[in-house]
């Protein structure tokens, strides 16, 4: 794995997190 | 640009044939600044295919006639209060955009411009056929003439027409500008239109020609809204809009073609869009528009990365362009941060309006809330999935410097930046307006 592919998925690692955490938080009901 | 914008301060009085209101000056700006940015875009790419021989200068001159009569056409589809004119409009908008689909004179490229012409044609016929009922509903009411073809006196007499002869004019309506706007299953032109045509046309079909489509059926949607007894066209546009999105998205993984792709990417875009508006309401049609206006941004400036890069590499074949971040940088990080922008992820604008469309659906039909996530999660994973391939590993192809103008790529890619992370109070209320006037 080249490094500018690890920069990748260590930035994806960190953007899916708030964005799933999000999309449960709408699910969750009010 | 600056004409677009002064219509924010002083709107013309509507007439029998033009219109300025919130709604499409909205439509308008955003026309008119892509349509620039392309423009800007369009020099450096049409250049290098004039060095290449893949043009000549005769097929430019043709091209840059076409571009400025293309974006005449969108504007006066944009501006018509005359519901025929808006029709005759997004017809030269298409005729123009299929000779320009043509412009390589490749048998790909014919084959595409022939099957986006028949194909558009079927579309807008549907659509003239939609736009005559609607002023056989109009002319008992209002009166023969061109009164029955002005949007602003029908919307506020449509209470009165025929419900019944309103549905079925919706119905083609749907149908007609629907093939335009690309929904699933009327959207088999589109993948072709994008892949063959230059790509400086293929950005502003997927940013810009698809909306002023579904401008259209919105306008239509306003005069259904506005009689009780007509059908309900919501229903019809959040199934389509879901169809075509979980069908785009399932579609982005058997790709070969980056163009292709981005093609079905955008009609998974314009589903989530039509799925927003076929919702309704302040919050979805807000998402709607927010997500309109990222989208035409992202899908743009990935197709401005994705035109140099096929230069550079000579071919659009995916598996022959690896390795993009090592042979170019600024292209294939440009990619990379268009794709992690198209695919939803925060803190980027697309983020925030789709989180806005998936948040209120889920607090109103949360089983169509659960349709819209899969689809965007599939779609996500395919488009990670293509872009790993293409940005990283083994580099493959031409490595030769790139004659590229990044401006416009980075000029729109911030501008989705900013927008995830910091939206200004003026322009929050502003899309609150607008999105209040939808219904």
């Amino acid at each position: 794995m080249t490094p500018d592919e690890m920069a990748f998925n260590a930035l994806l690692g960190v953007l899916v997190i708030p964005a799933v955490a999000a999309v449960l938080l709408a699910a969750l009901p009010n | 640009m600056l004409c677009a914008l002064s219509l924010f301060f002083a709107k013309p009085a509507p007439g029998a044939y033009f219109l300025v209101d919130d709604l499409n000056n909205t439509f308008i700006v955003l026309t008119t600044f892509v349509g620039w940015t392309t423009s800007i875009f369009s020099a450096s790419y049409i250049g290098h295919e004039l060095d290449i021989g893949r043009l000549t200068p005769r097929s430019v001159r043709f091209y840059h006639a076409m571009y400025q009569i293309l974006m005449f056409a969108m504007n006066l589809a944009l501006i018509a209060n005359n519901i025929g004119l808006m029709w005759v409009a997004i017809e030269i908008a298409t005729l123009t955009t299929v000779m320009m689909v043509g412009i390589y004179r490749t048998h790909e490229a014919l084959e595409a411009a022939w099957k986006y012409f028949i194909l558009g044609s079927v579309g807008i016929a549907l659509a003239l056929f939609g736009t005559i009922l609607v002023y056989m509903a109009a002319r008992p009411i209002v009166g023969e003439g061109l009164n029955a073809m002005v949007w602003s006196v029908l919307v506020t007499q449509a209470g009165n027409f025929d419900p019944a002869l309103l549905d079925v004019a919706f119905v083609f309506l749907l149908l007609g500008y629907g093939t335009k706007v690309g929904l699933a299953p009327l959207h088999a032109w589109l993948p072709d239109a994008h892949a063959e045509g230059p790509t400086p046309i293929s950005a502003v079909l997927s940013g810009l020609l698809l909306n002023v489509a579904l401008y259209a059926l919105l306008r239509f949607k306003m005069l259904l809204a506005a009689n009780s007894a007509a059908l309900a066209p919501g229903p019809l546009m959040v199934a389509l809009g879901l169809l075509s999105l979980v069908f785009a998205a399932f579609m982005l993984y058997r790709r070969r073609d980056i163009k292709r792709m981005f093609a079905y990417s955008s009609i998974e875009h314009m589903g989530i869009i039509t799925f927003a508006f076929g919702m309704g309401g302040p919050l979805a049609n807000f998402a709607g528009l927010l997500h309109m206006t990222m989208h035409s941004l992202t899908k743009s400036a990935i197709f401005f990365a994705v035109g140099h890069i096929a230069q550079v590499k000579g071919t659009q074949r995916i598996s022959d362009m690896s390795g993009l971040t090592v042979t170019h940088p600024l292209l294939g990080w440009g990619l990379i941060l268009g794709v992690i922008a198209i695919a939803g992820l925060p803190p980027l604008g697309i983020f925030m309006s789709e989180f806005l469309v998936v948040s209120s659906t889920f607090a109103r039909a949360p089983l169509l809330a659960l349709i819209l996530v899969f689809g965007i999660l599939v779609a996500f994973g395919a488009l990670l999935l293509r872009v790993n391939s293409i940005a990283f590993g083994e580099p493959r192809g031409p490595v030769g410097k790139a004659q590229a103008s990044y401006v416009p790529m980075f000029t729109h890619l911030a501008l989705v930046l900013v927008a995830g992370i910091y939206m200004p109070p003026a322009l929050v209320a502003w899309f609150q307006h607008v999105a209040g006037l939808l219904g």
